[in-house]
């Protein structure tokens, strides 16, 4: 499996495969509410949005390890489709609609495959921060 | 933003080549100052920085918006350890010859940017641990690659 990334949905003009993030990815609620205590002790909770959007969820994904070229071209994905819908597949089987709110990017050389390796086959991390709701599985 | 205010990343693959040194140039046309250094330590950084809004409507919609015409920033930080005391010099004087000017660099990739050295007030240091006079410098650059 991979995670699969189109843009711009739901027109999608591009889709590329990476590899799967490193282990320790977060998935974290999104939805916001306020809490209120009343002075006889009930308590009250105001949702922020409709339910769809207390379905919002953050996706914090490492793709470590990625070669030079996988991360150029993730680099030119987020060049083009940093403020864009964005459809994930990821190796869950599920399917999410998401915007990339990480902003800046960094992607930073961590080493070399193997000593001896030509330049090119350095690795790159590359953290990127998702924001979305999940549609489905596949 | 309209669907198709989004440029489509290029179909082919970009160039990557290979080289063992990074060049410095100066000025960026018709360069009269070149600095050859060893490639950076690992753990160089590329960060890119586009300029867009990220909102949250009182719904909680997430509403993300870039205009194709706005800024966008790369940076480098690259950071050499081992530099001889003469390369750490010489970089410093290409850090006062060039001090705000639009400066070559091609990278260990054999690509070219073109930008600007946006640290040259960074510390050159001598560390305690190695006594053969080496420097460990690190360069911020601001450009784009060509």
């Amino acid at each position: 499996m991979s995670v699969i990334l189109q843009a711009p949905h739901p027109l999608i003009m591009t889709t590329s495969y990476f590899p799967n993030p490193a282990l320790e990815d977060v998935l974290a609620v999104q939805g916001e509410f306020v809490r209120k205590l009343a002075m006889n002790g009930l308590r009250y909770t105001y949702l922020k949005g409709d339910l769809a959007n207390t379905k919002r969820h953050r996706l914090s994904y490492t793709f470590d390890q990625l070669s030079v070229m996988k991360a150029e071209e993730l680099k030119a994905f987020l060049r083009s489709y940093s403020a864009a819908q964005i459809k994930m597949y990821n190796w869950k089987n599920e399917i999410w609609i998401v915007n990339i709110v990480n902003n800046p990017f960094n992607s930073e050389t961590q080493g070399r495959f193997a000593p001896g390796c030509l330049v090119r086959a350095e690795f790159i991390s590359v953290q990127i921060v998702f924001d979305g709701f999940k549609v489905g599985s596949f | 933003m309209g669907f198709f205010d989004f440029p489509t990343p290029s179909i082919s693959p970009p160039f990557v080549g290979a080289r063992t040194n990074v060049v410095l140039t100066y000025p960026f046309f018709s360069p009269t100052t070149t600095l050859t250094l060893p490639n950076p330590e690992f753990g160089d950084v590329h960060n890119i920085d586009m300029t867009q809004i990220n909102r949250r409507t009182r719904n909680n919609d997430l509403i993300v918006y870039r205009d194709p015409i706005w800024p966008r920033l790369e940076k480098l930080t690259l950071r050499w350890a081992y530099l001889t005391g003469t390369q750490g010099n010489d970089l410093l004087g290409f850090y006062f010859a060039s001090f705000g000017k639009v400066v070559g660099f091609k990278d260990w990739f054999d690509r070219q940017w073109q930008g600007l050295i946006i640290n040259p007030s960074a510390d050159f240091t001598q560390p305690i641990d190695r006594n053969c006079g080496a420097v460990t410098a690190i360069l911020e650059f601001e450009g784009e690659l060509l």
